[in-house]
């Protein structure tokens, strides 16, 4: 089958002089990476065959394997390196092969791109994600012998500016030359392939004017792009982005990682009789977890092809579900860094088991994401939702939906979305193959279009409009529907020019029409005398990346600034895990001056117990109390706080008694609280009171009057609630939030109806300075609009 | 329980070959891999639904390891395991049925060739009905011209699936299967779809004595798979080394989801292996003795464990990976054909990898000279324990004086 005439862009003419070639494409994977090739000669100018990937052959440590997909995963040890499923099948031996995550085993860098990660650790060559990325593009590139016309690689649509330039430097370690139009959305890719396999008939469902949705579920992300197809009257499709959303730690690793801390560790402990609480954040995560994972990841892929399977025989999924069972037949031994040895007997995954644990993964009501101590699990209806809301789109307005990626092999995630969109809109691939590597096969397609016609078939198009706020209202600089890039220069003439207003200038551009108007950009320029013409250049380009420059007409210092993505919406959750990202760099790359160490660590401890991980939490903060002794008592009481967070009341207790030796006094009235709230009110009066002894304070004071209310002491109890009143004196607004809650608590104690009122109002003042999101800036003059032709209108 | 692929899946010759007509007698020729077993399992389904009488189809082989694989898959087409028999329990059913208590040798066990003989000379009567709607014979060049009289008399249509190369017990002539089921026998050929790594093709081929033969089988392979490893022959220090090297080969697999066979020539060694895993914590089925009374348990070839078996057992099953441990001389002579002809059975019961191994100053000649020949094509691999990463160095205490390993 010739997929040219499908993929041709209408009306597009061969550029001259072109000879023999062959194109590259290449999806650079968190999970696995694969790379197709593709073929055109000057003799037979209208025909190409199918894009197929290159077999890849990767040494391994049983004979060379090869495969088309090749694991993103480079490892070392006794003096060799390997890449691919080499590597990867090392990871199950890691304790053996003495294999450390990040140092000498190094997967999923491509989820750690642009944030500036490093793994000190590692070997020269592999220290940064791009570095371990251009391991494996290189690994690719030398498939193929001889030169290569043209290469495009493949990223997650919702790639910012920093991952993409990761990408560019990655591909340019790997060997190969990219531009920055050879970068192609992955969902574009996959769609491209889609047509290339499918013929006119996969675009017969696509009327002129189809909202697509394409979910790329892989190894260890999830992204959803929602675009508009539109069937040009010359026959073009051209693609407007609506919304992308990517999900990270939302993948097929993700799902074994649940598999380990939720069935195996527990087996584990339960087989070799040990407490689960024994194991501590160390010992599960980076010791039995690496171990663990091959095992998680074989019983998965394994239930799930019994699953298919049955159900290509003719079986319907729910019936099955119960007697369908994957049993890993061994014994695995697991080996502790202390030298210990557990065995795992025979570990089983059920249907049933596996449909409780993939629950949160497919839940289409609760969106949240779901942390706890080892895994981070999040519904695909995250992204789905999120957007469908940004592409302001009802499910049922979604015209095509195409799933890729590894983990829509799971018969339970192609369920749920038939469930949610209905059965005939969900397409997939053929084989299970296909949908692994489409989006390589389809980055061939875009690189021979480019190289052969200099446009691929799906032009982007702006998703929307993109305007310049002046004192007279907003005016156009990028039209909704524009073809991309877009770029010109914004120059006075006899219609219209800007002109400064005098001072520094307010720069403001807006994305969108009417409500859906959203400042995207706010600056100020230095300041610019009076009535200076000014030019404003401006440039859009395929990735979306919007850059311009505004020159004063006496050839003064351009004012420069740069958007990512002004007119779609990308949301990449997780702020809290990249501060502690780039804590973690900053520690370990020693840049952050030694004595600064010690307050970031408690922050990253903190932010580790914000996000659910406790157990990480509390192994840092025990490393610094141990080595930072003026830490010990704060240290001491979030250790506290932590465990309790945890539900474990002994070891709360325990760290606050500590606090209180070493000296600390919040330890006391944190333990008054916690007796408290277990009806030891005689333990909290005396903790309260101790207290009191060191650092009177109205809180203080609230707990007592409850402890002696709780005792029967009505009168001690009334007195001691006016003190505590007393103290908080008659300003609320100055109390701050903790003592606001203690107030209100004091409050509801007394049943004061006047102070009752004062308290309500002050909470809903809080509130709303809270909700109170604060406008582009105000300072600066707008640019000022002098037109010869009607009013932009605002 | 994953080896039998749904019906619309099947190629073109094999659905063909499913939905072939019952009037006369059929045959079906194959290569290893090229689906006469799953072609044989469909077409059981599909007459069985056709005539509405299921139990009048039965399935016939010649050992009860393959009876069991196939039982294995009978419930995924919604069949009766009684589909499936071995012939000469079938004829031991037929004899207590139509002629008394059946014939026993000295030790008291069935004697099957008087029962045979017996439920023949029954039939040749005429009197009784036909038992059977229709007989459907996999690995038919296991049974002989007495059989398929036995069968012709029984059933009102027969369907024979047979591969020449792999006969292990007896000389069968392709004339004298075509002579025994008559004249009007059709035939139907499934070689082209033989489905297997070209790795495993490479190293059948070594086995293959007759030229034109081996040019044939290779031309035959057609493959759709995309993934392959190389061979392994793995040359072992000593005993302890090959068995080492063994599990961890196994383990490997078993991660890989792969259903694994491990293949060994005589029986007795499947029972030492056997125990030897079980004390390395691998659970395996292991092919089963007869007991005193005849009687064996079956095995569970749906169970996911690997399965040991001797290479004439293996006869018929398909493996995603066949290990081969104790490949030595004096355990399969090298130029005997009979010696070949093993190999290559067990050879291509593998349709992804094959793994064999040997102590390195006893290993079989002609294996290792085709594994040379094959690694020089980087086709292969050979291996020895110092191509092994040694045990790691224990990694390196994390320092504790700074931060930089949070």
């Amino acid at each position: 089958m010739n997929p040219l005439p499908h993929l041709r862009p209408p009306g597009a003419t061969l550029r001259p002089r072109l000879k023999a070639c062959r194109v590259l494409g290449i999806d650079l994977g968190t999970t696995n990476s694969s790379v197709a090739e593709l073929r055109w000669s000057p003799t037979n100018p209208d025909e190409i065959t199918m894009a197929e990937c290159l077999e890849v052959a990767q040494p391994t440590l049983s004979g060379e394997f090869t495969s088309v997909l090749l694991p993103s995963v480079v490892s070392h040890f006794s003096d060799r390196q390997l890449i691919g499923e080499g590597a990867r099948r090392c990871l199950s031996r890691s304790v053996e092969l003495g294999l450390r995550p990040n140092a000498n085993y190094l997967a999923e860098a491509k989820n750690e791109m642009g944030i500036g990660r490093l793994y000190p650790q590692a070997k020269a060559g592999c220290r940064t994600p791009a570095e371990v990325s251009g391991q494996i593009l290189r690994f690719l590139r030398d498939q193929v012998k001889g030169t290569v016309a043209r290469s495009v690689v493949t990223v997650p649509a919702s790639f910012q500016i920093s991952q993409r330039e990761d990408t560019l430097l990655a591909a340019d370690l790997g060997g190969l030359s990219l531009g920055h139009g050879d970068l192609l959305d992955e969902p574009l890719a996959a769609f491209l392939d889609f047509i290339a396999r499918q013929g006119q008939a996969a675009l017969d469902g696509i009327s002129e004017e189809t909202e697509t949705m394409i979910i790329d579920f892989g190894g260890g992300t999830c992204d959803v792009a929602i675009f508009t197809l539109r069937r040009q009257a010359d026959g073009t499709l051209s693609v407007s982005p609506r919304a992308v959303s990517r999900y990270h730690r939302l993948g097929g690793a993700d799902i074994d990682r649940a598999i380990v801390h939720t069935v195996l560790i527990p087996e584990l402990a339960r087989q070799n009789q040990v407490d689960l609480g024994d194991w501590e954040y160390e010992v599960r995560k980076e010791q039995l977890e690496p171990q663990l994972l091959a095992t998680a990841e074989q019983l998965k892929t394994g239930l799930c092809e019994l699953l298919a399977h049955r159900q290509a025989h003719g079986a319907d999924l729910r019936a099955i579900l119960a007697d369908t069972v994957k049993t890993y037949p061994g014994v695995q031994t697991l080996r502790l860094a202390e030298g210990k040895l557990l065995t795992l007997t025979t570990p089983t995954l059920d249907g049933v088991r596996f449909t409780e644990l993939m629950e949160p993964f497919l839940d289409d009501e609760s969106l949240q994401a779901h942390e706890d101590e080892y895994t981070l699990s999040c519904s695909i209806f995250a992204p789905i939702a999120d957007a469908l809301e940004r592409a302001k789109l009802r499910p049922n307005q979604v015209g095509f939906l195409l799933a890729v990626g590894g983990s829509s092999l799971n018969p339970l995630v192609i369920r749920a979305l038939q469930d949610y969109f209905g059965e005939f809109l969900v397409h997939r691939f053929d084989s299970a193959l296909d949908m692994q590597v489409a989006v390589a096969r389809g980055a061939a397609y875009h690189a021979l279009l480019l190289h052969l016609y200099g446009r691929s078939l799906l032009t982007p198009v702006a998703s929307d409009v993109l305007r310049l706020e002046t004192d007279q209202g907003l005016i156009e600089i990028v039209a909704r529907g524009q073809a991309l890039p877009a770029a010109g220069d914004l120059r006075p003439s006899d219609r219209h020019r800007i002109v400064a207003p005098g001072g520094p200038i307010r720069i403001a551009f807006w994305a969108g029409f009417g409500p859906d108007a959203r400042p995207v950009f706010a600056g100020l320029t230095p300041p610019i005398p009076a009535g200076m013409a000014l030019t404003l250049s401006y440039d859009l380009d395929a990735n979306q990346r919007f850059t311009f420059g505004l020159t004063p007409a006496d050839g003064g210092e351009t004012f420069e600034g740069r958007i990512e993505s002004p007119l779609h919406n990308v949301v990449n959750p997780g702020k809290d895990r990249e501060t502690i990202l780039q804590i973690e760099r900053g520690i370990r790359a020693g840049e952050i001056p030694a004595e600064s160490v010690p307050a970031r660590l408690l922050e990253l401890a903190l932010l580790h117990s914000k996000v659910g991980m406790h157990d990480k939490a509390i192994a840092l903060l025990k490393r610094l109390i141990r080595q930072q002794p003026e830490y010990r008592q704060s240290g001491l009481c979030h250790l506290a706080n932590i465990y309790g967070r945890k539900g474990d009341a002994y070891r709360q207790e325990k760290c606050f008694l500590d606090a209180v030796i070493a000296g600390s006094a919040m330890a006391l009235l944190n333990l008054a609280n916690l007796y408290s709230r277990t009806g030891r009110w005689a333990d909290a009066e005396e903790m309260c009171r101790r207290f009191e002894a060191e650092e009177p304070s109205a809180i203080g004071m609230v707990l007592l009057s409850r402890c002696l209310r709780a005792q029967g002491r009505k009168g001690e109890a009334d007195e001691t609630l006016d003190d505590a009143f007393n103290r908080f004196g008659q300003d609320l607004t100055a109390l701050d939030d903790v003592s606001f809650s203690w107030y209100r608590t004091a409050v509801t104690m007394r049943d004061d109806p006047q102070r009752r009122m004062q308290a309500d109002n002050e909470e809903h003042r809080r509130k709303q300075v809270a909700t109170n999101v604060p406008r582009p800036m105000r300072d600066g003059e707008l640019p000022h609009l002098e037109s010869n032709t009607d009013r932009p209108t605002p | 329980m994953t080896w039998l692929p749904p019906l619309d899946r099947l190629t073109q010759a094999q659905s063909a070959s499913v939905t072939a007509e019952t009037n006369r007698p059929l045959i079906l020729r194959g290569g290893p891999g090229s689906g006469k077993t799953v072609v044989l399992l469909h077409r059981a389904r599909q007459l069985g639904l056709a005539s509405g009488q299921p139990s009048k189809i039965a399935l016939l082989v010649y050992t009860n390891v393959l009876r069991d694989f196939i039982r294995s898959a009978t419930h995924e087409l919604g069949l009766s395991e009684e589909t499936v028999l071995t012939f000469d329990h079938w004829c031991r059913l037929r004899y207590v049925e139509l002629v008394g208590p059946p014939p026993v040798d000295k030790q008291g066990h069935p004697d099957f060739s008087l029962i045979r003989k017996g439920l023949l000379a029954r039939l040749s009567t005429g009197k009784s009905t036909l038992l059977l709607d229709v007989a459907l014979v996999d690995e038919g060049q296991d049974l002989d011209d007495e059989c398929y009289a036995l069968l012709r008399l029984s059933a009102r249509h027969v369907t024979v699936a047979f591969d020449l190369k792999q006969s292990l017990y007896r000389e069968a002539g392709e004339t004298s299967i075509r002579h025994a089921l008559g004249a009007t026998t059709r035939e139907l050929d499934l070689q082209a779809t033989y489905r297997a790594c070209p790795y495993v093709v490479d190293l059948a081929c070594e086995f293959i004595a007759d030229e034109s033969e081996k040019q044939a089988f290779r031309d035959q392979a057609a493959t759709t798979q995309t993934e392959r490893q190389t061979p392994l022959l793995y040359l072992a220090a000593d005993e302890a080394d090959e068995r080492h090297r063994l599990v961890e080969i196994l383990r490997e697999r078993l991660l890989r989801n792969e259903r694994v066979a491990i293949l060994f020539p005589t029986l007795p060694q499947v029972g030492l292996f056997a125990d030897f895993l079980r004390a390395q914590g691998i659970l395996a089925d292991r092919q089963p003795q007869t007991d005193q009374q005849g009687r064996r348990a079956p095995l569970d070839f749906a169970s996911g464990r690997p399965a040991v078996l001797t290479y004439h057992s293996a006869k018929g099953l398909t493996f995603d990976s066949v290990l081969m441990p104790g490949v030595t001389r004096s355990a399969i002579r090298a130029r005997h054909t009979a010696a070949r002809r093993m190999l290559f059975v067990a050879i291509t019961r593998a349709t992804h990898w094959v793994y064999v191994s040997a102590l390195a100053k006893e290993c079989n000649e002609s294996v290792h000279t085709s594994m040379k020949a094959l690694q020089i094509r980087r086709r292969a691999l050979i291996q020895t324990k110092s191509d092994l990463p040694r045990k790691a160095p224990t990694p390196t205490p994390s320092p504790r004086s700074d931060w930089t390993d949070i």
